[in-house]
């Protein structure tokens, strides 16, 4: 085989070797989330503009981590269910619940659309598109050394680390062998564009069988390699092989993130202040 | 020398198994040793080398354990696994699984960092493995998207990089191609020498390393049935494929001949072979039957026009990889079984998945019997072309042999009635019949790879592809299943192997198709492409030891021939020498 040779393995694909994430060191990546995670909580139910604001960082986030198309349409499909869901629980309500001061906008029975819920609504959505987008973005642009490393870097213990990069490589080695059993599946005759949701369920189901055994055999396969190198040896502080430091550059990238973060504390306990 | 391992009347069952997998075994090897262990599946070999850093008892604390086990000194019932990672490098059977990173970087420090070595140390030993395995550059690269060779080399230098001093490792050549093999032993055998390791390889294909080692075992049921230096223990041809172990090719010959060799000693090696035999052929002989059985045509003729026709195919992945560069090929609706090589990542895999459709081309189409690939319907294509795949893990999904059988026949849209007369007849045919109730999880690899081409064979595919059905298995299992692939051969199936295995597809297939980087170095009757070395070589294949002991001599005796496997030489052999 030939080429491949600008993309390395990331969590969940291939990432470009010289893309501008990774010349980010991994702590970065992890203080960005972080700070993302932590200013939407100031502002959910607060100040949804700052919430959209974080929402289209979060997108933008995302969308350089360029992650497989399947991806963006499992996001959709997942999210939009839960937008879906939320809107029919505050929307389906008895009329004796909705607040003095909403306007009702639509009623039908028990199905009242308030200006409240529409913005609670609105503060959910924003604030679960936000998270899916920065996990992805997370998972999408890292290694699984820069998880380990990364969370090294703020003195979370090794095993933690460790034990987060095996749950996120077998998770990229049961990506694999989805794509194997998959294909060994379309060997038996099996079109997963047809049939109804019910069919295509029992077709998913159908790889999920052989997949469930192959991770139970991987797991053992893994306890055992990981006892013959040592990793449950005792009384030795364990070394990190690589040393992370920030530059330049992550400082400069980490600025706005920061920015946000101050900015959204502001909304929250200074609202007149934005 | 002193002893670094002792076994004291070993033996151990599993929690699940009723009978001991190593029973009463009692064996001693020197520091600085090469122990080969041989046997056939389910001799307990695999289970010996995972006591010697005591996985066994630790990871297995249900099984009963009787007798006493020490390596470098260390009761291993006392020992902790983590403690003998500084003594017991492992190299597991299944390559893949023991990886633990997504770096060979990082996959090869984890030992030490576990260890608490030094950042220079590390660095001093991870420069030092990377220049001996012949892996530099390769740091940031997954191992998982290495060759096999490589593969191999990254989970014996994971090893090494705790500076043990035994090394074991369970067929650590099983899945790779033939000179990547070569290579693989060579570092071994480097090893050995230079370090003065322990090494114990546990093997069951013994052509190539019956000369590395300075003893070999033979396991069957847990016991030690032969023990011996390679030459005396090799020279027990009977015994040994009694139980189920094929001795070196060569090997094989000279103990056929051997009263016409006045009963020399059994050569281990090509070379050996042909300095024993070059003088005992009677040139006259010779000269009076120039081509003495065979002749380079293809053994049977196609017919019946062609079934696949490939033009210009070629496939890029999503990480652009350019597996496949403008390949075409034709595959006739009848003629010889096709047997297609090359090294790990040559294309094969790559190729076959695109002959039922599985891959699409990026460029190029593929022809079945009149379908294009890029548009035709699935079922249809299916009925066509079956695909076996490798592991058959990846293709078992119902909870009996029966319902797997009948799975595929179900997506077909057949009636129940012509599903379970199908399924019948096909468990019949491949004599599984007694399992079609059983849990095929659960059942031995050899049963669960013929589950999978029942599973094939019931949607009555005119080809059938099938990957790599050898891999792991002993001689007598590798056997069975290439006899049945013969039977359906005969029955009039198309069969296209893809295999690593040299001897296998020498003996088997009238044609080859040798793959290099995504194209066709060579396609011919197999006799015709393995005389051609310097193509084999290109593509990291070696032919096995009756082709290349038969090319030796027929260039010393200026006589043309080449035998394809033991009976064929041993039968030209028989008639000339003196």
């Amino acid at each position: 085989m030939s080429g491949g040779g600008n993309v390395r393995r990331g969590l969940v694909g291939y990432l470009p070797a010289n893309g501008t994430l990774q010349q980010l060191s991994p702590p970065t990546k992890l203080l960005i989330f972080l700070l993302l995670a932590a200013a939407s909580s100031f502002v959910y139910l607060v100040n949804l503009y700052v919430l959209v604001l974080i929402f289209v960082v979060a997108v933008i986030l995302f969308s350089f981590a360029r992650l497989p198309r399947l991806w963006v349409r499992l996001v959709f499909l997942a999210f939009g269910f839960e937008a879906l869901g939320t809107f029919v629980t505050y929307t389906v309500i008895p009329p004796s619940s909705v607040p003095s001061d909403a306007e009702i906008l639509f009623s039908f029975s028990w199905f009242i659309v308030t200006d409240h819920a529409l913005i609670t609504v609105a503060h959910v959505v924003m604030l679960f598109f936000s998270m899916a987008f920065l996990a992805l973005f997370l998972i999408g642009s890292t290694t699984e050394r820069d998880i380990v490393e990364g969370l090294n870097f703020f003195h979370i213990p090794r095993t933690v680390g460790l034990m987060f990069g095996m749950i996120f490589r077998l998770a990229g080695i049961l990506f694999t062998d989805y794509d194997t059993v998959r294909e060994a599946q379309l060997s038996r005759g099996i079109d997963y564009r047809q049939g109804s949701f019910v069919e295509k369920l029992r077709k998913f189901f159908g790889v999920m069988v052989p997949l469930i055994v192959l991770a139970f055999r991987r797991a053992a396969f893994s306890i055992n390699a990981l006892d013959s190198r040592g990793y449950a040896i005792r009384n030795v502080k364990k070394t990190t092989f690589h040393q992370v430091r920030l530059h330049t550059l992550d400082y400069l990238v980490l600025t706005p993130f920061f920015a946000i973060l101050i900015v959204s504390i502001l909304a929250r306990y200074f609202p007149w202040s934005i | 020398m002193e002893d670094i391992v002792t076994f004291e009347d070993v033996s151990w069952k599993y929690e699940e198994t009723q009978d001991w997998v190593i029973s009463q075994l009692n064996l001693r090897v020197k520091q600085g040793e090469f122990l080969l262990v041989t046997g056939p599946n389910g001799s307990g070999k695999t289970t010996l080398g995972t006591m010697l850093n005591a996985l066994i008892p630790y990871n297995y604390r249900y099984g009963t354990l009787k007798g006493r086990i020490t390596v470098a000194g260390k009761d291993t019932a006392a020992t902790s696994v983590a403690e003998f990672s500084q003594i017991v490098g492992m190299v597991f059977q299944e390559v893949e699984a023991q990886f633990l990173t997504l770096s060979v970087e990082d996959e090869l420090v984890f030992g030490p960092e576990n260890l608490g070595v030094s950042r220079e140390e590390i660095q001093r030993r991870l420069d030092w493995v990377l220049k001996l395995l012949k892996l530099e550059g390769y740091n940031e690269k997954s191992p998982f998207e290495l060759s096999g060779g490589q593969k191999q080399r990254v989970a014996i230098g994971a090893a090494l990089m705790t500076l043990p001093k035994i090394l074991v490792l369970d067929e650590p050549t099983s899945d790779i191609d033939p000179l990547g093999k070569v290579e693989v032993l060579a570092t071994i055998r480097d090893l050995r020498e230079s370090l003065n390791m322990t090494i114990i390889l546990v093997e069951h294909l013994t052509d190539d390393v019956a000369l590395l080692a300075d003893r070999v075992l033979l396991l069957k049921d847990g016991r030690l049935i032969l023990e011996g230096a390679p030459r005396e223990f090799f020279g027990s041809v009977d015994t040994l494929k009694k139980n189920g172990v094929e001795p070196p090719q060569v090997s094989q010959v000279s103990f056929a001949l051997r009263n016409k060799l006045s009963n020399a000693a059994i050569p281990l090696t090509v070379d050996e072979f042909v300095q024993l035999i070059a003088p005992k052929i009677n040139l006259a002989k010779t000269s009076s039957k120039r081509q003495p059985t065979f002749d380079a045509s293809t053994p049977e003729q196609s017919e019946g026009g062609q079934l696949i026709e490939l033009k210009d195919l070629w496939h890029t992945y999503p990480d652009g990889t350019v597996a496949l560069k403008g390949v075409d090929l034709s595959i006739p609706r009848k003629g010889p079984m096709v047997a297609l090589l090359g090294q790990n990542g040559s294309g094969k895999t790559t190729l076959a998945k695109h002959l039922n459709g599985i891959l699409k081309p990026t460029k190029g189409c593929v022809n079945v019997d009149g379908l294009d690939t890029r548009s035709a319907n699935r079922k249809d294509l299916v009925q066509k072309v079956g695909y076996v795949f490798q592991n058959p893990d990846h293709q078992i999904a119902n909870n009996t042999v029966f319902k797997e059988v009948s799975y595929g026949l179900e997506n077909l849209g057949l009636s129940q009635d012509q599903i379970n007369e199908r399924v019948k007849n096909v468990l019949e045919f491949l004599d599984i019949t007694s399992y079609a109730n059983e849990q095929p999880f659960l059942l031995q690899k050899g049963i669960r790879q013929r589950t999978v081409i029942a599973s094939i064979l019931a949607m009555r595919p005119s080809v059938i592809v099938v990957d790599e059905p050898t891999t792991g298995q002993d001689a007598v299992n590798s056997r069975v299943i290439m006899e049945m692939l013969k039977g359906l051969h005969a029955q009039g199936y198309q069969i296209v192997l893809i295999t690593h295995n040299m001897n296998i597809a020498a003996e088997y297939c009238g044609r080859t198709i040798v793959m290099s980087e995504g194209r066709i170095l060579a396609d011919g009757p197999t006799r015709s492409v393995f005389s051609q070395a310097e193509i084999l070589k290109r593509a990291y294949l070696q032919p096995p030891p009756v082709c290349r002991a038969s090319q030796n001599l027929s260039s010393k005796l200026q006589t043309d021939f080449m035998a394809l496997s033991v009976s064929e030489l041993e039968n030209v052999l028989e008639n000339l020498i003196v």
